[in-house]
């Protein structure tokens, strides 16, 4: 009785000691990780702050992004951040392939291959961003410029759907449910679509009307002529 | 680059010709309707004023399909024995030639430019194409300066409804006045006379392949002279009429190509214009005279609708280009009605140097900060009609003096902001 009972705890000794060794370079991997994340993101900030990152950011609306999320950290930081859990993330991934279970390196193997495509639709995503402030501001000024009443709400109806396309690009990239994505963009932008154009149809009738006369019918009313002087 | 602008038919045309005195070139694109009048009125001029002198027309064309280089080809002087004093000793020659680069005024002038400086002209001018007003007087006033009293560069000063060049009055004139301290009254002008010494310098600079070349060139030519040390005049010429323009021109694109064009400048020009902190006439050439003003349709509630339109929308955009104390008045001046709307001369100063400053710091996309600038520009003009809607001509001229006095009082806040960093 006694004997077996020394048995077996020889036995699980020597599976710890035999573990030991992969859980000591597991430790010292992700200790590693950290310190090298920590590093990472001392330069990146460093090199963001004197490239005027930040600058770059307002001028992009980076930094109203992060205030309009309650982020008090500057763009530059929070690149910081992010690489700082990237690089810990990616250290944890090779530590625990250091372990030499066929499951985990599956797993690790998988993920790796999926970083490529995780940071393309990053990419997309932020560039659909971006692009749907520039052209939504353009859209903007122009209609503010040309005295459109609702010119607001077309500017920040046009922002959605660009988002929402790139969304779905994004998504679509990642290979999240592929043909319910597509299926549904495709309704609700059509559907966006036709509903402005039943809108329009319906509300705009007089406004449309009202164009296409002062467009190519003669000025009814004083007020409507145009001014005489010239700006130049 | 510079070896294509002008064809092999024109270089051989400038061997035969060798070298003229004055030279006089004409940009055109379309204008058959128009330049049978000007094509006259300068050989008029040129023949009337210096007959003793060589000269030559060139007419440098944006590919016209109206016929309007077959047309300068064809128009001749008629018979002008009454208004000589003396007869012309050589006969005026003539140019005509397509020009190679970016469609636009820019890309003729070069070609203009090239000209008078292979001939080694002593004066040149340009006048638009389409101009209804112009007489041989303006020849002489943009020649003469040039020949006879050793000025490089001639601007126009026409006399023009107290309404007419908004954008000059209101920006363009005090702007660059308070910039290079040389009060030039329409720096924008088109028409413009300048020596053969100016054409080379501006040859030597490179901005034919730039939006310069497209629509900024009038202001380029001007600021170009007063910031390179040229020594600068201006020559009355009287009304200033020319052929109306396409009414779908779009306001906001003239007014962001202008001041885009100014503020593009002070980029190039800061060392120049950082020093200069008053402003002084420049000799003026031509005897004044008054013009008719008779009322003009002008539609103040629209302009103060955009106004206030404006700035219930594009606000997020403002805040990021004007200061919070600006938007403060500028929601005060909204909440008047269109009779008692004024914009007053130290926030419209503030506002135009607020988007200089967005513009060098580069807070967006240079279009979307010189497009914005338009309902503000609308709500200006509205509060300057609003106040000199009795005024005669004299008193306009006071009100504009004393808002160029603004620029100049407020250029410190420009330059003491201008090395500022964005602070995000």
């Amino acid at each position: 009785m006694e004997s077996s009972w020394k048995i077996s705890i020889v036995q699980s000794w020597k599976k710890i000691a035999s573990f030991a060794p992969d859980a000591l370079q597991l430790i010292i991997i992700i200790i590693l990780g950290f310190i090298i994340a920590w590093l990472l993101k001392l330069i990146v900030r460093e090199v963001l702050r004197v490239v005027k990152f930040d600058v770059f950011g307002y001028r992009v609306g980076m930094t109203s992004v992060l205030s309009k999320a309650s982020i008090i950290r500057s763009p530059s930081e929070m690149i910081g951040i992010i690489i700082y859990w990237c690089v810990v993330f990616l250290f944890f991934l090779v530590a625990l392939g250091t372990l030499d279970v066929y499951a985990v390196d599956t797993l690790i193997a998988s993920i790796f291959l999926y970083i490529p495509r995780f940071v393309i639709a990053v990419f997309i995503f932020l560039l659909g961003y971006f692009l749907s402030r520039f052209l939504s501001r353009a859209i903007l000024i122009g209609l503010v410029n040309a005295q459109v009443k609702s010119a607001k709400l077309i500017a920040t109806l046009f922002q959605i759907l660009i988002i929402i396309l790139f969304s779905a690009m994004a998504i679509e990239q990642l290979g999240i449910a592929r043909g319910i994505v597509v299926a549904t963009f495709a309704i609700s932008f059509g559907g966006v679509v036709l509903a402005s154009a039943i809108a329009f149809g319906l509300g705009g009738k007089d406004m449309a009307k009202d164009i296409l006369e002062r467009r190519f019918k003669a000025p009814k009313e004083e007020g409507s002529k145009p001014d005489e002087f010239s700006h130049l | 680059m510079a070896k294509d602008v002008l064809s092999k038919e024109v270089k051989k045309q400038i061997q035969e010709l060798g070298e003229v005195d004055v030279l006089v070139g004409i940009p055109s694109y379309n204008s058959a309707r128009t330049i049978p009048h000007v094509v006259r009125a300068v050989s008029a001029g040129l023949t009337k004023y210096f007959p003793k002198y060589r000269t030559l027309l060139v007419n440098s064309d944006g590919g016209s399909s109206d016929g309007t280089p077959e047309l300068v080809k064809q128009t001749s002087l008629g018979d002008l024995g009454v208004l000589l004093m003396e007869h012309a000793l050589y006969p005026i020659h003539k140019i005509i030639t397509p020009y190679h680069g970016i469609p636009g005024k820019g890309s003729a002038f070069r070609t203009i430019f090239k000209i008078g400086s292979a001939l080694n002209a002593k004066a040149c001018a340009v006048v638009d194409s389409d101009l209804r007003s112009i007489t041989p007087e303006w020849i002489e006033a943009l020649i003469e300066p040039v020949l006879f009293h050793e000025y490089d560069f001639v601007a126009p000063y026409y006399k023009r409804h107290k309404y007419d060049g908004t954008i000059t009055n209101s920006i363009v004139y005090p702007l660059t006045r308070a910039l290079y301290g040389k009060r030039i009254r329409q720096p924008i002008g088109g028409d413009f006379g300048f020596s053969g010494r100016l054409a080379q310098h501006y040859l030597q600079k490179k901005v034919y392949d730039t939006d310069v070349a497209r629509f900024g060139i009038d202001i380029w030519m001007s600021t170009t002279a007063m910031a390179d040390g040229f020594k600068v005049c201006q020559s009355f010429l009287g009304a200033k009429i020319h052929q109306a323009k396409d009414p779908g021109t779009d306001l906001s694109d003239m007014l962001a190509q202008v001041v885009g064009s100014v503020f593009f400048l002070m980029e190039t020009y800061y060392q120049v214009w950082s020093k200069v902190s008053s402003s002084e006439p420049v000799k003026e050439f031509g005897f004044k005279f008054e013009v008719g003003m008779e009322p003009i349709r002008v539609n103040l509630e629209r302009m103060v609708d955009s106004f206030k339109h404006g700035l219930s929308n594009l606000s997020p955009v403002w805040q990021k280009i004007l200061s919070p104390d600006l938007m403060v008045q500028l929601e005060e001046v909204a909440s008047h009605h269109v009779v008692e709307f004024h914009l007053p001369d130290a926030t419209w100063v503030r506002i135009i140097y607020d988007f200089a400053l967005a513009y060098h710091r580069k807070v967006m996309s240079w279009t979307h900060i010189l497009k914005s600038l338009t309902p503000l520009y609308l709500g200006w003009i509205a509060s300057f009609v609003n106040q000199t809607m009795e005024s005669d001509a004299g008193e306009v001229e006071e009100k504009l003096e004393a808002l160029s006095q603004e620029f100049e009082k407020q250029k410190i806040y420009l330059l003491a902001s201008w090395d500022k960093e964005i602070k995000p």
